[in-house]
């Protein structure tokens, strides 16, 4: 049985100070079982999917990190229900070869699929339809862990409920989701209907996100975090829906469920770190909402939802010094004060990069640590440019804690044990399912340590 | 045509792409290895994902019965017939250091990797020339091409599989059974974790050796290097005189 330990850096996808790690790959069930048995060779644990939390979330350096790639079966797929069962090393890109050809689509998603079940699980990810379908983990709806003392433990919404909803967004601290069920959304096709709006300010934009709340299923918007004075928040909003068989043409009113492959192109090597700065952002960001005017298309799903999944190793763009993603949630009351203070910082320090997006977001769910509520998250890339990039993460995070606003996990790289605490009021209703469940603390991450999540040694 | 394969080893790395890429081709499967619990899981998997029929099927390389006993095991999992095809795609792989301090390790590495390959093949080669039509897919491995001081057990037991599958093929010729022997460079597998490193441009992702091998079974090929380019580099190695190879460390 392969349970070979193995060093490497890792980091998160944002490349931002990888570490060493040992790192293994068990093949089977029984060899990740007997991993997790034994105490004596790991200590410690932490399960990693494909790394694409940008943080280090997925890294533990003073422990084992196992990935889960090996272990990705489908276990069952109920064509009539939607009902799939499979184990978390399946990523989502898998899940939608298997379940789109039948009418069945996941029922959110990130924006991109190169993550595993157990990942989107962990994190509690979340797509342009959280206001209508809220989190990943609603649509969850059994799990089966392992513990940290080696057990087998079966939970649900219904059968130990504190431990579902603890392991929903619980960043692996719970144990190993080893397999899941999750309900499945029935799709008319792969193709979206997919409504551009050009908004010229943030009144603009946070006006048409209003308006069009139950209109459109889909929201997402790319936003200018540059733009300064009455260009401050312009932004370009994709508002989508399901299109049906019939608004198709021609060919693909036949075979509504296909997509035609297209080649993915890689970003070969490392940008240099001057090739991202103030001027070429400026220009790409001009550029960019000058080429899109108001219109409607339909589009597949892998152009709608996964933009940037047909360029490989797209983080290679920020440098080898890597970048940090920051993603801001502000509640609906007073969200727009607070953008329009973190747009201004982010103008004034003009880092942002162009990757930068707004979305609505809908109503919390049970889960502890899970991220969003009633609001408006920005989120863009800010590349590692040392001191001035931690200054301006200092003062976001000032902004954000004085509007009750909070962090994502899954995305931070910086966040401090104080900021941490003020943003997740239900930590000790987590801590409690974590010390029933693992009172030793084995499941761990790096970033559990330095938010002050779990002891930092 | 849905015919049925047999795939010993099922659950390598190997196995399991070229398992995924028959299922993809609409073919039966018939998933034999060590661990019932991983082979149902496969059998699961493969019947969820394709819609083709998967059956698990217990086997342990190191089990004589098991040996001996799995044609008729096959069979009986494939409604009493002959499957059309088998892929042998097990092996083991100690680090050199363990299997020359442990004489059992090097014992096993011969043992699994041709002396039960050799008599599987033959059982079913035998068993194929009768009917007159099967396909024998064998995986054995670059390293058989020339002893190297840093592998030379894998290696041997390699060599030994590689010249029993192609005087299998020179053999069966006539019988209209198609011996495949296949020879893989580095693959990204379990088997490999922490030996190779994946990234390496050398490093092949299973995916692309099994499209190889379904690409020998299509085209009847005898013998097929994969990645391509490993039959250049081996055809290097091979060459080197005697005195200059003794001086690498390979």
């Amino acid at each position: 049985m392969n349970t070979t330990v193995n060093k490497s850096q890792l980091s998160g996808w944002g490349g931002y100070r990888p570490i060493e790690c040992r790192v293994a790959a068990p093949a089977s069930r029984s060899a990740l079982r007997q991993m997790v048995a034994d105490r004596q060779s790991h200590p410690r644990l932490l399960m990693r999917g494909l790394g694409r939390s940008y943080g280090d979330s997925a890294v533990e350096p003073t422990g084992t990190v196992l990935l889960q790639n090996n272990l990705n079966r489908v276990r069952s797929f109920d064509h009539a229900t939607g009902l799939l069962r499979c184990e978390a090393g399946v990523t989502l890109e898998d899940i939608i070869h298997v379940v789109l050809p039948h009418g069945w689509f996941l029922p959110t998603t990130p924006g991109t699929k190169f993550v595993t079940l157990g990942g989107a699980i962990a994190a509690d990810v979340h797509g342009k339809n959280h206001h209508v379908d809220g989190t990943f983990g609603r649509w969850v709806q059994r799990l089966n862990l392992l513990l940290a003392d080696g057990s087998e433990c079966e939970c649900s919404p219904l059968e130990h409920p504190e431990l579902f909803w603890a392991t929903i967004g619980g960043m692996g601290l719970t144990g190993v989701i080893v397999e899941a069920e999750l309900q499945l959304r029935r799709c008319p096709s792969a193709y979206y209907h997919v409504s551009y709006r050009r908004c010229r300010n943030l009144d603009a934009t946070l006006e048409v996100l209003a308006e069009t709340d139950n209109s459109f299923t889909y929201s997402v918007g790319w936003i200018d975090c540059l733009g300064r004075g009455d260009r401050l928040g312009r932004s370009i909003l994709m508002l989508g829906n399901d299109a049906q068989a019939g608004d198709l043409s021609g060919e693909l009113r036949d075979h509504p469920f296909h997509v035609p492959p297209t080649r993915r192109k890689r970003v070969p090597l490392y940008f240099p770190n001057f090739a991202l700065n103030r001027l070429s952002v400026s220009a790409f960001n001009y550029l960019y909402y000058a080429v899109h005017p108001d219109r409607e298309v339909v589009v597949d799903y892998d152009s709608y939802f996964y933009p940037l999944d047909g360029i490989h190793d797209w983080n290679r763009i920020y440098g080898r010094r890597g970048f940090v993603q920051y993603q801001a949630l502000f509640p609906q009351a007073t969200a727009e004060r607070g953008l329009r203070r973190a747009l201004e910082t982010l103008a004034a320090f003009g880092l942002a990069s162009f990757l930068a997006v707004i979305k609505r977001s809908g109503p919390a769910n049970p889960a502890p640590l899970s991220y969003l509520f009633d609001g408006y998250t920005l989120a863009l890339d800010i590349p590692n440019v040392g001191p001035r990039m931690l200054e301006m993460a200092r003062q976001l995070d000032d902004i954000l804690l004085a509007e009750g606003g909070r962090l994502y996990l899954a995305k931070d790289s910086l966040m401090s044990p104080d900021t941490f605490r003020a943003m997740y009021p239900r930590l000790g209703q987590f801590l409690s399912v974590k010390r029933s469940v693992d009172p030793d603390n084995r499941f761990t991450s790096a970033q559990a340590r330095r938010v002050g999540l779990l002891p930092s040694s | 045509m849905r015919q049925t394969y047999l795939i010993l080893g099922a659950t390598s790395g190997i196995a399991k792409a070229i398992a995924r890429a028959l299922a993809r081709h609409g073919h039966d499967l018939i998933l034999a290895g060590r661990s019932a619990e991983e082979v149902a899981l496969s059998a699961a998997d493969l019947e969820a994902r394709f819609q083709i029929r998967a059956r698990p099927l217990e086997f342990d390389a190191t089990r004589a019965d098991h040996v001996l006993g799995v044609l008729a095991a096959a069979m009986e999992c494939n409604d009493g017939d002959l499957p059309e095809g088998v892929v042998l795609a097990y092996g083991v792989m100690f680090p050199q250091s363990e299997s020359e301090a442990n004489l059992e390790c090097l014992a096993q590495t011969i043992e699994v990797n041709f002396g039960s390959a050799a008599r599987v093949l033959q059982a079913f080669g035998s068993a194929f020339a009768q009917r007159g039509s099967g396909v024998i897919v064998g995986i054995s491995s670059v390293a058989g091409d020339r002893g190297r001081g840093s592998n030379y057990h894998y290696g041997a037991s390699k060599a030994a599989l590689t010249v029993f599958l192609d005087g299998m093929r020179h053999r069966l010729r006539a019988s209209g059974v198609h011996v495949c022997t296949v020879l893989p460079g580095f693959v990204a597998t379990p088997m490999t974790y922490g030996i190779v490193d994946p990234a390496s441009p050398l490093c092949a992702q299973p995916e692309q050796v099994a499209r190889d091998v379904l690409k020998a079974i299509d085209r009847k090929r005898g013998r097929v290097y994969t990645i391509w380019w490993w039959r250049w580099i081996m055809t290097v190695i091979r060459h080197l005189p005697e005195a200059v190879f003794l001086r690498t460390n390979l």
